[in-house]
């Protein structure tokens, strides 16, 4: 009871330092929107926090994380106070786009209702009402955030592939503030990183598709097959995952209303997906830079990109890769040996459509952009996240055609995992529309 | 009986294949093998329950002329012997879909066992692995093997449409991929996509687009479906395995042991605690910040599986100890105490 009482407290203290972060770089955010970015904007602050602190020496100690959590969420309440947000007066970003779109639930809603509701709560369940089960949990997640804590340094004696990022560690680690680690407080904590971005992607789906779209995104989403054991918490990709699709539906609504508040919130968030896992530099990160950066050559937007994004995401993200090259240490555990191994390349086709992994998913995407073309529907081809997720799958398909990785793909160790991420925005940016293609006009033909 | 009753206890599976009468020979039953990290144990257990005896095995690869259906095996197996049989060259050991048949005592016997079941068999199939298990202190000996193909077409059908009832094999500690479904050599996928492309067909005149967009929906509300039940059924399971035992898949007991490892910690001065069954990684995490050592130079032992007992004397990849158990816990698993002295 103690422990889920220092879990709330603890989480809720993050989320109100996110709460107030995203009110104050995005001015005209909707309360709900902000509500729902909180927790995920604050993980960064919380991180930051915490290797500010380990880096110093002060360690993660009860005293140094209250009074750094008190620094913090002084500075966030002067800064609001200083800069006072001016709210739309009817929040018209909440509303969905399309205004013929009844609240109540209809047949086609319930279904999806449900492929959204079945995994999430057995994933809850699992994190919940079970203790930690994957060996990459025992053996790096949750254990280096153990011998973190014990040595008060980032990187100890004996602790497995000490260049990994941090979000992770001191996301598990916030509830020792207040009371003795425990293994269901790690994975609630973590847990609530999941939750909090599948509430976040709702509003925003919602906003530029409809409420049926929204539903059928996530839904889509939720049933990647390899995605449920993910949700039972203990690695790091669904949460880099979550901190992408988030980031990438913001770009979207930044283009959209050229809302540069969403631009530095989107920012913010690809940070934290760096900080969460190498995965997240590598195959989130430069992405977004290469995004970003081809919206502002077509735009001529780079008096507004580079400062409110780029530059700031660039040198949040570089902290970390900076700090462990100055300890000596390589910035993969791995090593990058490249290698030509095309022969992989039946491994991979039968991965996404005769394996177990993703299920039908590659044929439904194949079948919707087929469906999209006829259609002359192309729109969702240029959304961020459609784009993010070609330029990640090409990346990760290059890791293992060209790289001694390949044998992660021959072996099926690690490549269904790393794949997860371009599936996930290549669904979030293709379903909406498609959704939208089904659904909305066998409502309304006419349109 | 006693192989049948064993096989039962060991597997606990449910998925029963139909036996086979020809020739007079033995029409055996088979089951699905359980997953891998169970199979060992479930081999031991299914030969020589009562006496932790070691195994004796053999392994064939039968290749045919033409496809089979069954495989018939001759044998000499004073106590029984069990098989684990899968299709293609490779070890049914290391495979995660096979069959498991326990064989009856014989000197010689004769069986004939079908293999449609095994998920992955299909029509066009000329191999098959077979890995043979006995007791050591009555050996068995593989005799001859060889593939038959007599089913008729309607069995072989309904076979290959019973393989996409087999249960989706969630790995068992590192989720690192799922096996997905098939119907014999077809992956479900490709036939979904195939009945997708039929509706599409079927409703084109909302549109092709409409159409394409309206089946992919369809076929892949239909794979959820099919997997969602698994999903369900294996938290089930889980849940309910952790409620009534404290067992949770492969860990089995450890997270038990690891508390009673903590109580014990406290009355025994510089306890340290190894495994044998598991690796050290897991205890290391549920028992921090107390320490693990090796067998050798540890003060507690965690048996989860592989271990042997010779009254007192505890046995882990041939390095003894003589110890006392603490405490037996409900998935088999005990927590013992070294009694010698150590280094």
């Amino acid at each position: 009871m103690i422990t889920a009482l220092a879990v709330i407290i603890a989480s809720a203290i993050i989320a109100l330092e996110g709460w107030l972060l995203t009110r104050l770089l995005w001015r005209d955010c909707s309360r709900s929107v902000a509500a729902a970015l909180a927790y995920p904007a604050g993980l960064l602050l919380h991180t930051l926090l915490f290797f500010t602190l380990l880096v110093a020496g002060v360690g993660w100690t009860p005293l140094g994380g209250s009074i750094g959590h008190s620094i913090l969420l002084a500075c966030l309440i002067v800064g609001r106070m200083v800069r006072r947000p001016h709210l739309p007066p009817a929040a018209p970003a909440d509303r969905p786009a399309d205004e013929t779109v009844r609240r109540s639930l209809s047949a086609v809603r319930i279904p999806f209702l449900v492929a959204i509701l079945l995994p999430a709560a057995i994933g809850v369940g699992y994190a919940l009402l079970f203790p930690t089960y994957y060996w990459d949990t025992f053996t790096n997640w949750h254990m280096r955030a153990l011998q973190m804590a014990d040595a008060g340094r980032l990187i100890a004696d004996g602790m497995a592939k000490p260049q990994y990022p941090i979000l992770h560690h001191a996301t598990t680690l916030a509830h020792t503030l207040l009371t003795p680690w425990s293994d269901r407080a790690a994975n609630a904590s973590t847990l609530l990183i999941s939750l909090t971005a599948g509430l976040g992607i709702a509003p925003l789906l919602r906003r530029r598709s409809g409420l049926t779209a929204s539903l059928a995104t996530l839904a889509v989403l939720l049933s990647l097959p390899l995605l449920s054991p993910h949700l039972r918490q203990g690695y790091a990709e669904i949460h880099v995952i979550a901190f992408s699709l988030l980031s990438a539906l913001l770009l979207a609504w930044w283009r959209d209303t050229e809302d540069v508040g969403a631009l530095r919130i989107s920012a913010l968030l690809v940070s934290a997906a760096a900080w969460t896992k190498l995965e997240g530099m590598h195959f989130a990160l430069v992405p977004w830079l290469l995004i970003a950066a081809w919206i502002a050559w077509r735009d001529r937007a780079w008096r507004t990109v580079l400062p409110n994004a780029v530059l700031p995401t660039l040198l949040i993200s570089a902290i970390w890769p900076a700090y462990v090259l100055a300890n000596g240490l390589p910035l993969t555990p791995h090593g990058v040996h490249w290698e030509w191994h095309i022969d992989v390349l039946p491994q991979l086709l039968r991965m996404f459509t005769a394996a177990g992994s993703f299920g039908m998913h590659a044929f439904f995407l194949i079948l919707l952009v087929t469906a999209l073309f006829l259609a002359r529907s192309t729109k969702a081809l240029r959304t961020p996240a459609f784009l993010w997720g070609c330029i990640s799958l090409a990346f990760v398909t290059g890791t293992y055609l060209f790289t001694a990785d390949a044998s992660g793909l021959e072996t099926l160790v690690n490549a269904p995992r790393a794949f997860l991420l371009p599936a996930s925005l290549l669904i979030v940016g293709l379903v909406p529309t498609a959704a939208q293609l089904v659904f909305d006009k066998a409502k309304n033909p006419s349109q | 009986m006693v192989h049948r009753g064993l096989l039962a206890i060991a597997l606990g599976l449910s998925c029963a294949a139909s036996a086979f009468d020809a020739h007079a020979q033995t029409a055996i039953d088979v089951v699905l093998a359980p997953p891998l990290y169970q199979r060992s144990a479930a081999l031991r257990d299914a030969v020589h329950r009562d006496a932790l005896t070691p195994l004796t095995s053999a392994t064939a690869i039968v290749r045919g002329d033409a496809p089979m259906s069954h495989v018939r095996v001759r044998y000499s197996a004073p106590a029984g012997m069990v098989l684990l049989l899968a299709p293609g060259t490779y070890d049914p050991l290391f495979l995660p879909d096979a069959l498991l048949a326990a064989l009856p005592p014989g000197v010689p016997g004769e069986v004939i066992i079908p293999v449609m079941h095994v998920p992955g068999w299909h029509g066009g199939i000329r191999a098959i692995g077979i890995a043979a298990f006995s007791p050591a202190d009555a050996p068995g000996a593989l005799i001859a093997v060889s593939g038959v193909d007599q089913a008729p077409y309607h069995e072989r059908w309904l076979a290959e449409l019973g393989h996409v009832l087999r249960t989706e094999k969630f790995p068992a500690a590192s989720i690192n991929f799922l096996l997905g479904y098939r119907m014999g050599a077809l992956p479900l996928p490709v036939l979904l996509l195939g009945i997708g492309l039929v509706i599409a067909a079927l409703r084109r005149r909302m549109g092709w687009p409409r159409a394409i967009a309206l089946s992919a929906f369809v076929a892949l509300g239909m794979y959820t479906v099919r997997f969602d039940v698994d999903l369900i059924r294996t938290f089930a399971a889980d849940a309910r395995a952790w409620h009534a035992a404290g067992t949770y898949g492969e860990m089995g007991d450890l997270y038990s042991i690891a508390d009673a490892f903590r109580g014990e910690a406290k009355a025994v001065p510089n306890a340290r605690i190894a495994a044998c069954g598991q690796t050290l990684a897991p205890v290391r995490y549920l028992v921090h910040p107390l320490p693990t050592a090796s067998w050798m130079e540890a003060t507690h032992a965690a048996l989860l599986r592989g271990w042997q007992q010779e009254g007192d004397n505890y046995i882990c990849n041939s390095d003894h100890r003589r110890g006392a158990v603490v405490q037996t816990f409900p998935g088999g698993g005990q927590l013992i105490r070294f009694t010698d002295a150590h280094p």
